[in-house]
């Protein structure tokens, strides 16, 4: 480590200076980064209360001397970088100078640090902002951190921090994503003076990705390979019926940085466009590499966005890779299999118009919608899809369409829609067969019209709507399993479940622990005798993390609801015996608001004899 | 190639080797069966790269060798609506004739460069089974497996040799069957998962009940052998629960049923109940049964039973699914069921050889 140095004030003015400290995880991260930058090989983090009364991080790395250590929490103080063509080239995880300075004016830190040239090690600590000289004391190779009593000067802040297993899984995602990026170092970590993790220093990223996620994951991961146009990738891959309910699992690191980019997260999504539904996401793990002067990382305080000198070469370098990854391995037949009788492209097409319908039923209410029946809605231009159409392409595509339509008729008066009925009436007639269309929508015949029905929009709904009716009247039947299925889970995840274990036993999942990182289900819905009781729960797992801590019960228990009844709900694609199509009729006359699914979209709509004669020109 | 085919057996080879093929493959070549025309005899084949199968055909007049891909379906279709007892097919270059008495097709064909061969047996070593053992084993454990895909591996049938027997067994994590077998003679001891698909392709072809089948394991693969009929697939991979570990051992309360009587009344209480009620409660009482389906949308039935039974009053539920589709292949007069207390697991056995273990429902 070199001496640190006053970084000159033409320099502090390029550095974007920003919030770096928010929450104990953002601590831990950047005394991490401080430590990797050392050099370390081991790195033990202990946190109590969620990291609200103590983080303390201990490395083996070089160490300060003792001026270093005097000036560690100067403002710009730092040993990295000292003009500013500097800047142009980082090659470590810290740059700025400010991370110790940021954490030290907001908190109660102390020092301890040694280098290997010297004797004893130098102790410092601020309080607040008020440090004192350096003090020799005895002390290993390498560098403690203790931070206590963050925010404690700043009671808005400190308010504003949540509660410990909040707080404690914010510090788990931190410190995985630092473990991600740096396989080879040895890390622990403790909370409130328990073990939670133990990460020997790993010889691949596999091995790693083991250590985090645990076998069931890791095993089913293939690898992508490529180095081009100065962009070396390296890429761990789930298949696609691993993907989740949010992005969360997709991890991208950039020269040993996580970092989030939509750039990299719209290829990968590309590239698993066909083979995952539409609102689920791969699991991925992305590590990339390229030369410093490509990439520009001093555009966000806590370094976690970037900016590529060329965003499109990473975008096409990263789509590429995985797109030849899929086409020659086995997994393109595992997932022919498993998409079932539909083919990759059929699968496409529907799952596009259905994206584009749903989009644009919800982007104007269906009153007013005309929806105009008329002839061939084949003109929909297919290529588009390869350069990912947003939903307002999409929307305006479907406008065009709709509207030659109404231009084909001479009149487009009130009556001559198809509209989206609040209370439809769907009683099939005795001679009213149903007739299952494209494997997404059911048609079938009224006393006065047709009607026409999302079939999975409307089994999610009552589905929904019955077992959040059950739950109301305490009756909901749990159908013991045969053997306990386990659910890997993340350590935020973990600490999530613990919380909401009695809202998901009032719906009939009972769980139990299994090891350190999983749980197993042991009981599940009886109703929802088609789901896979491990993964439904892995799901509602996926979604619960995303909700906002404070979230109220009834709030999680809906998340839950919905959770479960999608799961369980025939999907688009399904093919339904005219037995399933009745029942799914039958069942939507008793289910309160079965005109819309549990996200808001209607899934019924309804056409009268007399609009269909008006149409036809009988009257 | 060209050969005279009788149309029963031709039609039957037909829809066999098509149950293999994935419906809407995006593999023009998967949808077609392969036609293999030598000196010795007709040979159909058809795979959808998990599961291979090869059918022999009986009846031909073989005029010249050769062979060719021809599109299934239209096949199958062609053959179907034959009038005739007999029809001609002949496979030239790009595009195959078929011909019966009074119509004329001719069918694009494909390449045949690159159609994936059906595996032989390449080892000594196997089982050997009569069919119609081996088929009654399929049907009672094969409507116990998961039915889609699933994180574990109990999308398939587990097949567990031991010296002499053949064990089979069946989960989907709800409930589990299992099913035992002699086998004519023994030769491996290895167990292997074998894919739901597989297992009902070759349900279909077991059709003589005193025909011996020989099965290998060999290198993730399982091939079957019939005197007309060779199967080739790949196995589950994963371990199957275990299973042995949730039989439970220890129930003490035991119940015989007339198999018939017992389907009856669970199908008669389990009439008004749907997709999401409660299971049917059985409530056993001295020499009493009452069984009890209800549903919120559509009411309540009960069914009364008389039986011997001695023990303490006790309750369990279950899905009446699964003990229907249970009693619906036992095939025996009578069941038993051993229970242990309310709401334990309950044990259906019906002969010395097939037991089926039902996990119970209860409100939570
Ligand atoms: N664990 C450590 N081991 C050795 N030196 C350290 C350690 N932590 C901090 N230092 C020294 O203290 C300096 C200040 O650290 P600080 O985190 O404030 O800034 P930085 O890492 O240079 O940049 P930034 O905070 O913007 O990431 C570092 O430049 C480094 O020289
Ligand atoms: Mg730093």
């Amino acid at each position: 480590m070199g001496q640190i140095q006053i970084l000159p004030e033409l320099l502090v003015n390029k550095i974007a200076a920003g919030e770096v400290v928010e929450r104990p995880a953002s601590v831990v991260k950047e005394l991490l980064e401080n430590a990797i930058d050392a050099g370390a090989g081991r790195i033990d983090v202990a946190v109590e209360d969620g990291g609200k009364r103590l983080i303390q991080v201990t490395d083996d790395g070089a160490g300060m001397g003792r001026e270093d250590i005097a000036l560690a929490w100067t403002a710009h103080a730092t040993s990295k970088l000292s003009n500013a063509e500097d800047l142009l080239a980082i090659k470590t995880m810290g740059f700025r100078g400010e991370a110790l300075a940021s954490i030290a004016s907001v908190s109660r830190v102390r020092i301890v640090s040694r280098t290997v040239d010297n004797e004893a090690g130098y102790e410092v600590s601020c309080e607040g902002g008020d440090s004192h000289e350096p003090r020799p004391t005895a002390a290993a190779v390498g560098t403690s951190v203790w931070v206590r009593d963050l925010f404690f000067n700043v009671p808005a802040r400190r308010k504003f921090l949540k509660g410990t297993s909040t707080e404690t899984s914010h510090v788990c995602e931190q410190l995985t994503r630092v473990a991600l990026a740096q396989s080879q170092v040895h890390f622990t970590l403790s909370h409130n003076g328990r073990k939670n993790l133990d990460l020997p220093a790993a010889s691949n990223l596999r091995e790693r990705i083991t250590g985090l996620f645990g076998d069931e994951l890791a095993q089913t991961l293939i690898e992508a390979d490529s180095d081009e146009r100065r962009i070396r990738i390296q890429a761990l891959l789930a298949p696609p019926d691993m993907s989740r309910t949010s992005s969360k699992w997709q991890y991208f690191f950039l020269n040993g940085r996580y970092i989030r980019d939509r750039f990299i997260q719209h290829a990968v999504r590309e590239a698993y466009r066909g083979l995952i539904e539409a609102n689920r996401f791969p699991v991925a793990f992305l590590y990339l590499q390229m030369a410093p002067e490509m990439v520009d990382v001093n555009v966000h305080p806590t370094k976690i966005e970037v900016r590529f000198r060329d965003s499109n070469a990473v975008h096409s370098q990263v789509l590429g890779t995985l797109r030849e990854r899929f086409l020659k391995s086995d997994l393109s037949s595992r997932m022919r299999i498993e998409q079932g009788e539909g083919g990759q492209a059929d699968g496409e097409k529907t799952e596009q118009i259905r994206r584009a319908v749903a989009d644009f039923l919800k982007a104007s209410p269906p009153s007013q919608a005309p929806l105009a029946f008329g002839p061939g809605s084949g003109g929909y231009s297919r290529s588009r899809h390869n350069k990912g159409p947003t939903g307002q392409e999409l929307r305006e595509e479907l406008n065009k369409l709709f509207e030659a339509d109404r231009q084909g008729s001479s009149s487009t008066t009130q009556s001559e829609r198809l509209e989206a009925q609040a209370e439809p009436t769907i009683r099939a007639t005795a001679a009213g067969a149903v007739l299952q269309l494209h494997r997404m929508y059911l048609v079938a015949e009224t006393d006065d019209g047709l009607i026409i029905v999302d079939q999975h929009a409307l089994h999610e709904r009552i589905l929904y709507e019955q077992l959040s009716q059950r739950v109301g009247r305490g009756q909901v039947a749990s159908q013991q399993l045969l053997v306990p299925m386990p659910v890997e889970l993340t350590n935020q995840q973990r600490a999530m479940l613990d919380k909401v274990q009695e809202i998901l036993s009032q719906v009939g999942i009972e769980l139990v622990d299994f090891g350190p990182t999983a749980v197993a289900v042991q009981a599940f819905p009886a109703m929802l005798d088609r789901a896979d009781p491990g993964a439904a729960v892995q799901d509602i797992v996926d979604r619960l993390v995303e909700m906002p801590t404070d979230s109220a019960a009834e709030q999680v228990l809906e998340e839950v609801l919905a959770s479960m009844a999608c799961k369980a709900a025939v999907k688009a694609g399904d093919k339904l015996s005219e037995e399933e199509m009745s029942q799914l009729l039958a069942d939507a006359e008793f289910a309160e608001r079965s005109s819309n699914c549990p996200h808001g979209r209607p899934t019924i709509l309804k056409m009268s004899l007399a609009e269909l004669e008006k149409q036809f020109k009988r009257t | 190639m060209k050969a005279i085919c009788n149309r029963a057996s031709l039609l039957e080879a037909l829809h066999v080797t098509s149950a293999a093929i994935t419906p809407r493959t995006p593999k023009p070549a998967l949808q077609c069966v392969l036609v293999d025309c030598q000196e010795e005899g007709l040979t159909v084949v058809a795979t959808d790269l998990q599961v291979g199968i090869r059918y022999r055909l009986e009846q031909v007049e073989v005029k010249q060798a050769g062979r060719g891909l021809i599109p299934a379906d239209r096949f199958l279709a062609i053959v179907r609506e034959c009038p005739d007892d007999t029809l001609s097919v002949e496979i030239g270059e790009s595009s195959c004739r078929i011909d019966t008495s009074d119509s004329h097709f001719t069918l694009n064909t494909s390449e045949v460069e690159g159609f994936p061969a059906v595996r032989e047996a390449n080892g000594q070593d196997g089982l050997k089974i009569k069919a119609g053992l081996l088929r009654g084993m399929i049907h009672r454990t094969l409507f116990a497996a998961a039915k889609e895909s699933s994180r574990y591996a109990i999308n398939g049938v587990l097949w567990a040799p031991e010296g002499k027997n053949l064990m089979m067994v069946a989960t989907d994590g709800r409930r589990l069957a299992q099913v035992q077998a002699e086998l004519i003679s023994g030769g491996t001891e290895a167990t292997a998962i074998v894919p739901t698909k597989t297992m009902s392709l070759l349900d279909r072809c077991l059709v003589e009940a005193e025909e011996q089948v020989w099965v290998g394991f060999q290198e993730n693969r399982i091939v079957i052998i019939l005197p007309r009929v060779t199967i080739s697939s790949t196995l589950v991979e994963g371990t199957f629960p275990k299973y042995n570990e949730v039989i439970p051992h220890d129930n003490t309360v035991k119940v015989k049923f007339k198999a018939d009587a017992l389907l009856s009344a669970f199908r008669r209480a389990s009439l008004l109940t749907t997709e999401n009620s409660q299971g049917v409660r059985m409530q056993f009482s001295k020499d009493r049964l009452v069984l009890t389906g209800r549903a919120a949308e559509t009411g309540e039935g009960k069914v009364e039973l008389g039986i011997e039974y001695g023990y303490d009053d006790l309750e369990v539920g279950f899905n009446p699914h699964y003990v229907l589709e249970a009693l619906r292949v036992v095939g025996t007069e009578e069941i038993s069921l051993e229970l242990k207390a309310a709401n334990t697991p309950g044990v259906f056995r019906s002969g010395d050889d097939f037991l089926y273990v039902v996990m119970p429902v209860s409100l939570s």
